[in-house]
Protein backbone atom coordinates (compact mmCIF):
# COMPACT_ATOMS: atom_id res chain seq x y z
CA UNK A 1 0.00 0.00 0.00
CA UNK A 2 1.41 3.05 -1.12
CA UNK A 3 1.05 5.25 2.68
CA UNK A 4 2.00 8.79 2.43
CA UNK A 5 2.47 10.23 5.07
CA UNK A 6 6.09 12.20 5.77
CA UNK A 7 8.27 9.73 7.10
CA UNK A 8 7.32 7.00 4.52
CA UNK A 9 9.92 8.21 1.67
CA UNK A 10 6.95 7.96 -0.76
CA UNK A 11 6.32 11.72 -0.66
CA UNK A 12 5.86 13.42 -4.07
CA UNK A 13 4.88 17.01 -5.61
CA UNK A 14 1.63 16.82 -7.23
CA UNK A 15 2.92 17.35 -11.04
CA UNK A 16 6.47 16.33 -10.60
CA UNK A 17 5.77 12.57 -11.55
CA UNK A 18 6.04 12.09 -15.00
CA UNK A 19 4.36 8.45 -15.09
CA UNK A 20 1.59 9.70 -13.17
CA UNK A 21 1.03 12.88 -15.42
CA UNK A 22 0.83 10.25 -18.36
CA UNK A 23 -1.93 8.43 -16.20
CA UNK A 24 -3.65 11.45 -15.16
CA UNK A 25 -3.94 12.95 -19.09
CA UNK A 26 -4.49 9.34 -20.57
CA UNK A 27 -7.00 9.90 -23.20
CA UNK A 28 -8.52 5.95 -23.12
CA UNK A 29 -8.46 6.90 -18.82
CA UNK A 30 -10.96 10.36 -19.98
CA UNK A 31 -13.06 8.37 -22.10
CA UNK A 32 -13.78 5.65 -19.73
CA UNK A 33 -15.00 8.65 -17.58
CA UNK A 34 -16.88 9.64 -20.48
CA UNK A 35 -19.04 6.87 -20.25
CA UNK A 36 -20.43 7.85 -16.96
CA UNK A 37 -20.37 11.70 -16.76
CA UNK A 38 -23.99 11.99 -18.45
CA UNK A 39 -25.37 8.78 -16.18
CA UNK A 40 -27.57 10.36 -13.28
CA UNK A 41 -24.95 8.94 -10.62
CA UNK A 42 -25.93 11.69 -8.18
CA UNK A 43 -29.30 9.93 -7.38
CA UNK A 44 -28.44 5.91 -7.73
CA UNK A 45 -29.47 4.49 -4.71
CA UNK A 46 -26.56 1.78 -4.81
CA UNK A 47 -23.47 4.28 -4.88
CA UNK A 48 -25.43 6.51 -2.36
CA UNK A 49 -25.66 3.61 0.18
CA UNK A 50 -22.07 2.40 -0.47
CA UNK A 51 -20.87 6.59 -0.13
CA UNK A 52 -23.28 6.80 3.25
CA UNK A 53 -21.41 3.62 4.93
CA UNK A 54 -18.28 4.36 3.82
CA UNK A 55 -18.61 7.76 5.92
CA UNK A 56 -20.74 5.82 8.80
CA UNK A 57 -17.91 2.92 9.22
CA UNK A 58 -15.16 5.31 9.61
CA UNK A 59 -16.89 7.66 11.28
CA UNK A 60 -16.03 10.46 9.37
CA UNK A 61 -18.02 13.50 7.95
CA UNK A 62 -17.57 13.45 4.45
CA UNK A 63 -16.99 10.63 1.85
CA UNK A 64 -17.18 10.92 -1.80
CA UNK A 65 -17.10 8.97 -5.21
CA UNK A 66 -15.03 11.14 -7.34
CA UNK A 67 -13.70 11.05 -10.69
CA UNK A 68 -10.49 12.55 -11.23
CA UNK A 69 -10.76 14.21 -14.72
CA UNK A 70 -7.63 16.24 -16.90
CA UNK A 71 -8.18 19.79 -14.86
CA UNK A 72 -10.52 18.94 -12.21
CA UNK A 73 -12.20 16.69 -10.13
CA UNK A 74 -15.96 16.16 -9.88
CA UNK A 75 -18.08 14.46 -7.37
CA UNK A 76 -20.59 12.46 -8.35
CA UNK A 77 -21.24 11.01 -5.52
CA UNK A 78 -21.10 12.96 -2.08
CA UNK A 79 -22.29 13.03 1.72
CA UNK A 80 -21.33 15.89 4.16
CA UNK A 81 -19.60 18.52 1.71
CA UNK A 82 -20.71 21.84 2.88
CA UNK A 83 -20.17 25.18 1.10
CA UNK A 84 -18.95 25.92 -2.14
CA UNK A 85 -17.85 22.42 -1.97
CA UNK A 86 -20.93 21.13 -2.10
CA UNK A 87 -22.30 23.93 -4.30
CA UNK A 88 -19.85 23.10 -7.27
CA UNK A 89 -19.02 19.49 -6.18
CA UNK A 90 -15.76 19.65 -7.59
CA UNK A 91 -12.47 21.57 -7.70
CA UNK A 92 -9.27 22.18 -9.56
CA UNK A 93 -7.37 19.67 -10.52
CA UNK A 94 -4.06 20.75 -7.99
CA UNK A 95 -6.19 21.26 -5.42
CA UNK A 96 -7.11 17.10 -5.37
CA UNK A 97 -6.27 14.55 -2.80
CA UNK A 98 -8.15 12.11 -5.28
CA UNK A 99 -5.57 12.65 -8.12
CA UNK A 100 -2.60 11.27 -6.32
CA UNK A 101 -4.09 7.55 -6.15
CA UNK A 102 -4.99 8.44 -9.48
CA UNK A 103 -1.52 9.33 -10.65
CA UNK A 104 -0.01 6.15 -7.57
CA UNK A 105 -2.49 3.87 -9.24
CA UNK A 106 -2.68 3.07 -5.73
CA UNK A 107 -4.24 4.03 -2.24
CA UNK A 108 -3.67 7.47 -0.75
CA UNK A 109 -3.86 8.01 2.65
CA UNK A 110 -3.17 11.23 4.65
CA UNK A 111 -3.19 11.06 8.48
CA UNK A 112 -2.26 15.00 8.69
CA UNK A 113 -2.32 17.10 5.97
CA UNK A 114 -0.77 20.04 7.88
CA UNK A 115 2.67 17.53 7.48
CA UNK A 116 2.13 16.17 4.16
CA UNK A 117 4.06 17.49 1.82
CA UNK A 118 2.18 16.89 -1.01
CA UNK A 119 -1.21 18.18 0.16
CA UNK A 120 -0.29 20.58 2.81
CA UNK A 121 -0.12 23.43 1.03
CA UNK A 122 -3.15 23.20 -0.80
CA UNK A 123 -6.51 25.26 -0.18
CA UNK A 124 -8.55 21.99 1.11
CA UNK A 125 -6.22 21.97 3.90
CA UNK A 126 -4.81 26.10 4.43
CA UNK A 127 -8.60 27.21 3.50
CA UNK A 128 -11.04 25.38 4.11
CA UNK A 129 -10.10 22.61 7.21
CA UNK A 130 -9.17 19.12 5.84
CA UNK A 131 -7.36 17.01 7.79
CA UNK A 132 -7.01 13.86 6.97
CA UNK A 133 -8.29 11.62 3.59
CA UNK A 134 -8.25 8.19 2.70
CA UNK A 135 -8.87 7.15 -1.23
CA UNK A 136 -8.90 3.78 -2.88
CA UNK A 137 -9.11 4.34 -6.75
CA UNK A 138 -11.94 3.22 -8.55
CA UNK A 139 -10.53 0.99 -11.65
CA UNK A 140 -13.31 -0.55 -14.39
CA UNK A 141 -12.70 -3.72 -15.64
CA UNK A 142 -10.49 -2.87 -18.44
CA UNK A 143 -8.34 -1.51 -16.30
CA UNK A 144 -8.96 2.68 -16.64
CA UNK A 145 -9.03 4.64 -13.10
CA UNK A 146 -11.54 6.71 -12.91
CA UNK A 147 -11.29 8.31 -9.40
CA UNK A 148 -11.79 7.12 -5.70
CA UNK A 149 -14.06 6.46 -3.43
CA UNK A 150 -12.71 8.15 -0.35
CA UNK A 151 -13.19 9.59 3.03
CA UNK A 152 -12.45 12.62 4.45
CA UNK A 153 -12.01 14.31 7.75
CA UNK A 154 -11.44 17.58 9.62
CA UNK A 155 -9.31 16.40 12.43
CA UNK A 156 -6.12 14.38 12.10
CA UNK A 157 -6.36 10.79 12.59
CA UNK A 158 -5.00 7.43 11.71
CA UNK A 159 -6.25 4.40 9.28
CA UNK A 160 -5.69 1.09 10.70
CA UNK A 161 -5.89 -2.05 8.60
CA UNK A 162 -9.42 -2.66 9.03
CA UNK A 163 -10.23 0.81 8.40
CA UNK A 164 -9.06 0.38 4.78
CA UNK A 165 -10.15 -3.10 4.63
CA UNK A 166 -13.18 -1.80 4.76
CA UNK A 167 -12.93 1.26 2.31
CA UNK A 168 -11.35 -1.10 -0.09
CA UNK A 169 -14.23 -3.57 0.11
CA UNK A 170 -16.67 -0.55 -0.29
CA UNK A 171 -14.41 0.80 -3.03
CA UNK A 172 -14.72 -2.56 -4.45
CA UNK A 173 -18.59 -2.53 -4.44
CA UNK A 174 -18.82 0.98 -6.28
CA UNK A 175 -16.26 0.05 -9.06
CA UNK A 176 -18.45 -2.86 -9.60
CA UNK A 177 -21.86 -0.69 -9.59
CA UNK A 178 -20.24 2.22 -12.16
CA UNK A 179 -19.23 -0.52 -14.21
CA UNK A 180 -22.43 -1.83 -14.67
CA UNK A 181 -23.71 1.60 -15.50
CA UNK A 182 -20.93 2.23 -18.36
CA UNK A 183 -22.28 -0.37 -19.61
CA UNK A 184 -25.45 0.28 -20.00
CA UNK A 185 -24.49 4.17 -21.29
CA UNK B 1 -6.87 42.31 -16.02
CA UNK B 2 -7.88 38.78 -14.85
CA UNK B 3 -7.99 38.75 -10.90
CA UNK B 4 -6.24 36.59 -8.45
CA UNK B 5 -8.43 34.69 -5.64
CA UNK B 6 -5.49 35.69 -3.26
CA UNK B 7 -6.80 33.49 -0.17
CA UNK B 8 -6.81 30.48 -2.24
CA UNK B 9 -4.51 31.17 -4.65
CA UNK B 10 -6.92 30.58 -8.05
CA UNK B 11 -6.21 32.72 -11.08
CA UNK B 12 -9.99 33.49 -12.87
CA UNK B 13 -9.84 30.63 -15.85
CA UNK B 14 -9.14 31.63 -18.99
CA UNK B 15 -9.28 30.82 -23.17
CA UNK B 16 -5.52 30.75 -22.96
CA UNK B 17 -5.30 28.17 -20.28
CA UNK B 18 -8.15 26.22 -21.57
CA UNK B 19 -6.78 25.30 -24.95
CA UNK B 20 -3.31 24.75 -23.42
CA UNK B 21 -4.36 22.21 -20.92
CA UNK B 22 -6.45 20.59 -23.78
CA UNK B 23 -3.44 20.49 -25.92
CA UNK B 24 -1.70 18.56 -23.39
CA UNK B 25 -4.56 15.57 -24.53
CA UNK B 26 -5.08 16.30 -27.79
CA UNK B 27 -2.23 17.91 -29.36
CA UNK B 28 -2.11 21.98 -30.60
CA UNK B 29 -3.84 21.72 -33.82
CA UNK B 30 -6.80 19.55 -32.63
CA UNK B 31 -7.24 21.56 -29.27
CA UNK B 32 -7.88 24.73 -31.56
CA UNK B 33 -9.84 23.15 -33.77
CA UNK B 34 -11.85 21.85 -31.18
CA UNK B 35 -12.09 24.89 -29.23
CA UNK B 36 -13.31 26.90 -32.31
CA UNK B 37 -15.85 24.55 -32.85
CA UNK B 38 -16.92 24.72 -28.97
CA UNK B 39 -17.02 28.56 -29.43
CA UNK B 40 -19.71 28.49 -32.55
CA UNK B 41 -21.60 25.80 -31.03
CA UNK B 42 -22.36 28.45 -27.78
CA UNK B 43 -22.93 31.12 -30.87
CA UNK B 44 -19.78 33.04 -30.43
CA UNK B 45 -17.42 34.68 -33.26
CA UNK B 46 -14.25 33.74 -33.59
CA UNK B 47 -11.52 35.75 -31.76
CA UNK B 48 -14.20 37.39 -29.82
CA UNK B 49 -12.86 37.96 -26.55
CA UNK B 50 -14.61 35.49 -23.97
CA UNK B 51 -15.53 37.24 -20.34
CA UNK B 52 -15.94 34.44 -17.71
CA UNK B 53 -19.69 34.13 -18.65
CA UNK B 54 -19.21 33.15 -22.38
CA UNK B 55 -15.85 31.03 -21.40
CA UNK B 56 -18.08 29.18 -19.28
CA UNK B 57 -21.21 29.28 -22.24
CA UNK B 58 -18.15 27.50 -23.98
CA UNK B 59 -17.53 24.66 -21.46
CA UNK B 60 -21.01 23.99 -21.41
CA UNK B 61 -20.84 23.14 -25.45
CA UNK B 62 -17.88 20.93 -24.98
CA UNK B 63 -19.34 19.20 -21.95
CA UNK B 64 -22.10 18.09 -24.99
CA UNK B 65 -19.03 16.63 -26.81
CA UNK B 66 -18.86 12.60 -27.12
CA UNK B 67 -15.58 11.22 -25.27
CA UNK B 68 -12.97 12.36 -23.41
CA UNK B 69 -13.62 15.78 -25.15
CA UNK B 70 -16.57 16.23 -23.32
CA UNK B 71 -14.92 15.45 -20.15
CA UNK B 72 -12.39 18.36 -20.57
CA UNK B 73 -15.63 20.55 -20.97
CA UNK B 74 -16.97 19.33 -17.79
CA UNK B 75 -13.49 19.49 -16.00
CA UNK B 76 -13.50 23.48 -17.14
CA UNK B 77 -17.11 24.34 -16.18
CA UNK B 78 -15.91 23.11 -12.65
CA UNK B 79 -13.00 24.85 -12.42
CA UNK B 80 -14.90 28.37 -13.40
CA UNK B 81 -17.54 27.50 -11.23
CA UNK B 82 -15.18 27.05 -8.42
CA UNK B 83 -13.63 30.55 -9.50
CA UNK B 84 -17.13 31.96 -9.62
CA UNK B 85 -17.97 30.58 -5.95
CA UNK B 86 -14.73 31.91 -4.47
CA UNK B 87 -14.69 34.82 -5.95
CA UNK B 88 -18.52 35.77 -5.07
CA UNK B 89 -17.48 34.80 -1.42
CA UNK B 90 -14.17 37.46 -1.65
CA UNK B 91 -16.57 40.02 -2.97
CA UNK B 92 -15.02 40.09 -6.55
CA UNK B 93 -17.78 41.49 -8.80
CA UNK B 94 -18.98 38.45 -10.44
CA UNK B 95 -16.08 36.47 -11.15
CA UNK B 96 -16.53 38.46 -14.56
CA UNK B 97 -14.26 40.59 -14.44
CA UNK B 98 -12.63 41.90 -18.36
Amino acid sequence: MNHSEPNSGLEKTVGTDQDGDERLYDAGRLDAISKLDRANLHDDDVLNAIVKEAAVRLDLPISLVSFVLDQAQVFPVNRGLTGWLAEVEGTPIEWSFCANAVRDDAPFIVEDATTNQRVKDIPLVKNEGIRCYAGIPLRLPDGSVLGTLCVIGTEPRSFSPDDMSTLRHLADRAAARLAEMAAIE
Amino acid sequence: MSQMIRSHGLSAPSETAAVESMARVLGEDEARAVWRRARRQSGIEDGAPLGLLELLDVAEALSRFDGFKGVMGTALRIRIQTYQMLASENGIRNGNES
